[in-house]
Order: C-alpha cells, then sequence, then structure tokens
C-alpha cells in the first residue's frame, strides 16, 4: 500500500472556491429599513453577487445574511441594533430593492427566516398554535 | 152648443194641442158650412199653416211660453259658452306649451353650441400646447416605466403567469410601506432609502423623522472600507465581486432570468 507522502500534493494547485462571499456592507451602499408592521426593506446600489433565496437573521448575533442561489453566503456586514432588532425579528418577508442613479431598477419579495431564541418568541409570541 | 176658445174670448186658437181647441174648430168649420168630410183636411192645413213643429210645439211657443225650458235653454247656452271657453284655454294652454318647449329647445341649443365650441377652442389650444411641449411623452414614459419595471422583475424573478398577475399587488406593500415611520440600519447614513423614497415622491414622513442606526451616521460610505470594527476587510472590494460575477459585469442593471434581487 502506498503511503501517504505530503510532497506529492505540495505543488498542486487547489481550487478553493470559499462559500462565503464578502460582506455586502464593504462592496456597496446599503440599506436595512422595517417600519412598524414589521416590513423590511433591504436597498443596495449594487446588485448581489448571485441570485438571492432567503435572508437570514440572527436575533442574537443580530446579524443579517443573504443566502444565494448556488448555496453561498453573505453577511450584511452591519449588525442591527437595538431597538430595530425586535423589529426585524418579528418579520417574515423582506423587499429588496436594486436602486442606481437614483432609479429603481429592480425589486425582489423574500423570504426572511429568523434564527435565535429571542427572534422566535417575538416572532411567535401572538402564535396561539405554536404554544411557545 | 155654445163655441168657447179655452185660449180666451180674444186669443187666436193656436194651441192645437188642446182637445177644446180641436173642438172649437170644428164648431167653427161647422158654422161656416164646411162639410164634415172636409173639416178634418182643412183641420190638418190649418195646423200645418200655423208653424207647429212636427213633435207638437213651435218654437215660439217653446221659446216664449214654458219658462222652464226656457231656463234649461239658457242653462245650455251658459254650458256651450263655458265648453267654448275652456276649448279656447285648452288650445292657448297647447300653444303656450308648445312655444314654452320651443323656447327650451333654442336654449339647449344654444347651450350646446356654446359648450362645443369651448370645447374645440379647448381642445385646439391643448394640440398647440401639446406641440410646444415635445419632451412630455418622454417624462410620462418614465412615469409609466415604474410598473412595468416592478412586473418585468417580477417575471425575472421567475414567478408563474398566475403570481405575475397578483405581482403588483403582492410588491404594492413593498413601495407604499415606504411612507411608514421606520427605522434604519445603514453604512450610508440612509442615503439609499432616501433615494427610493425620492423616486417614488414620498416625502412624508420627513426623511429627519427616520431613526437611523448604523457605523456610518457621520461619515460617508467608501467602497472596500471597513465600516464596522466587527467585519473583515480582507477580500472585498468592488473589483473582486465583479471579477467573481461576470454575468453582471457584462450586462449591468437587470441580469438575466431568475431570481435575483
Amino acid at each position: 500500500m502506498q503511503s501517504w507522502d505530503s510532497a506529492d500534493y505540495s505543488d498542486a494547485v487547489v481550487n478553493v472556491d470559499p462559500p462565503v462571499w464578502p460582506q455586502a456592507a464593504s462592496t456597496m451602499k446599503i440599506d436595512v429599513a422595517v417600519n412598524k408592521n414589521a416590513d423590511v426593506w433591504v436597498l443596495h446600489d449594487q446588485p448581489f453577487p448571485d441570485y438571492l433565496e432567503w435572508i437570514e437573521f440572527d436575533a442574537d448575533s443580530k446579524t443579517m445574511t443573504f443566502i444565494t442561489a448556488h448555496g453561498k453566503l453573505q453577511d450584511l456586514g452591519i449588525p442591527i441594533h437595538p431597538p430595530m432588532d425586535a423589529a426585524v425579528a418579528r418579520a417574515r418577508r423582506v423587499y429588496t430593492m436594486y436602486i442606481r442613479d437614483g432609479v429603481i431598477r429592480d425589486m425582489g419579495l423574500l423570504a426572511l427566516t429568523v434564527r435565535g431564541e429571542a427572534g422566535q418568541k417575538d416572532r411567535y409570541k401572538n402564535d396561539k398554535n405554536r404554544g411557545v | 152648443m155654445a163655441i168657447k176658445n179655452p185660449q180666451g174670448p180674444d186669443a187666436f186658437p193656436n194651441d192645437f194641442r188642446d182637445p177644446d181647441c180641436r173642438q172649437f174648430s170644428f164648431a167653427v168649420f161647422e158654422q161656416l158650412g164646411i162639410e164634415p168630410s172636409d173639416r178634418g183636411e182643412m183641420y190638418l192645413q190649418m195646423v200645418k199653416n200655423s208653424g207647429i213643429m212636427a213633435g207638437g210645439f213651435s218654437k215660439a211657443a217653446w221659446t216664449m211660453e214654458d219658462k222652464g225650458r226656457d231656463h234649461e235653454w239658457q242653462l245650455w247656452q251658459d254650458k256651450q259658452k263655458s265648453d267654448n271657453e275652456h276649448h279656447e284655454q285648452q288650445q292657448q294652454a297647447q300653444k303656450d306649451f308648445q312655444e314654452r318647449e320651443r323656447d327650451q329647445l333654442q336654449r339647449r341649443l344654444e347651450q350646446e353650441r356654446i359648450e362645443r365650441e369651448m370645447l374645440e377652442k379647448k381642445q385646439a389650444e391643448e394640440a398647440a400646447a401639446a406641440k410646444n411641449r415635445p419632451n412630455e411623452d418622454a417624462q410620462n414614459n418614465r412615469i409609466m416605466a415604474m410598473p412595468f419595471q416592478m412586473m418585468g422583475a417580477m417575471a425575472f424573478l421567475g414567478f408563474g403567469s398566475a403570481a405575475l398577475e397578483k405581482g403588483a399587488d403582492a410588491m404594492s406593500p413593498g413601495v407604499s410601506g415606504l411612507g411608514d415611520q421606520m427605522m434604519v440600519t445603514s453604512n450610508n447614513n440612509g442615503g439609499m432609502l432616501d433615494a427610493a423614497r425620492q423616486s417614488l415622491s414620498i416625502t412624508n414622513p420627513p426623511a429627519q423623522d427616520i431613526l437611523v442606526t448604523g457605523p456610518s451616521q457621520t461619515t460617508a460610505f467608501t467602497p472596500g472600507a471597513t465600516p464596522d470594527a466587527d467585519m473583515d476587510a480582507s477580500g472585498t472590494s468592488p473589483q473582486l465581486t465583479q471579477q467573481r460575477n461576470p454575468m453582471f459585469a457584462a450586462a449591468p442593471g437587470i441580469g438575466g432570468p431568475g431570481r435575483k434581487a
């Protein structure tokens, strides 16, 4: 049985495709807005690097993550501080607006998944069938 | 046989309805020596010459002597007069109605003519003004482009036709809701939200009333810079993003089919 030799691979070129895109706030102007009805907007001036499938919000770490169609992740890059985080944790959908040169170029409607116990309590506190 | 005039000793016996008058007449005929066979014929001739009407009454007797029938005659005359007056009144009323209808028709036609002239004048002014505003259609198209862009975006997002028909309704809260009070986390001091509100002509609530939180409330956004101390700035540049995403670099704006935000 041939033994494993790390030297055989020392010059190998490994094409690594990292599963994480750069943080959105470092590549584009981006706003996350929420109103009293827990409708969330993500307004950005550059297109996302890939099609978005859904958006996740971690109520504990106050971070928002965009999940792309090919399974990659892109973090918002800005923590959502109180008191706004509680409002975002109640949200179920996100409107995305791609605005360039003052004109709305594109618009989308995405599902929002909320992680974390705090978010679940806020989200389902009025849901009798949930029992949380 | 005593001859007695039933209408008085000096009156002419002209009321031949009275049996006494007939008897008196025959007595006179007898005194005059007229044969009995001729007395009936002579009586008929006398009745015929006296002017008695076939019904038994002469007009003179009917009008001058019968006071009750004279009263009915007067009533009949009054009724005829009243009927004539009523008929004349009806004719006058109908005439007035026709004149009134004709006047109203003339006034309506005149009013319609004035309105038509005003409309034609207004249309002519608008047509003349439209010639002086060649960019007006372009501005309207720009306003109308917004819903079509949204519908096109829905088509790109891969929704079915049924969802596409409801696309405007599904997106409308996303547009109208931008007029609500909201909180914003931003790396450009809420500039993108302001751009969206300006694009949709939303002025209420005022921008200064929107609570903006985030790392760069006082500093402008710089691509590639670290907007927050928690962020890792390595490998985050616009050039790298475009290199990894050639489709967007080749076709900026709305990309190809699929779900894109």
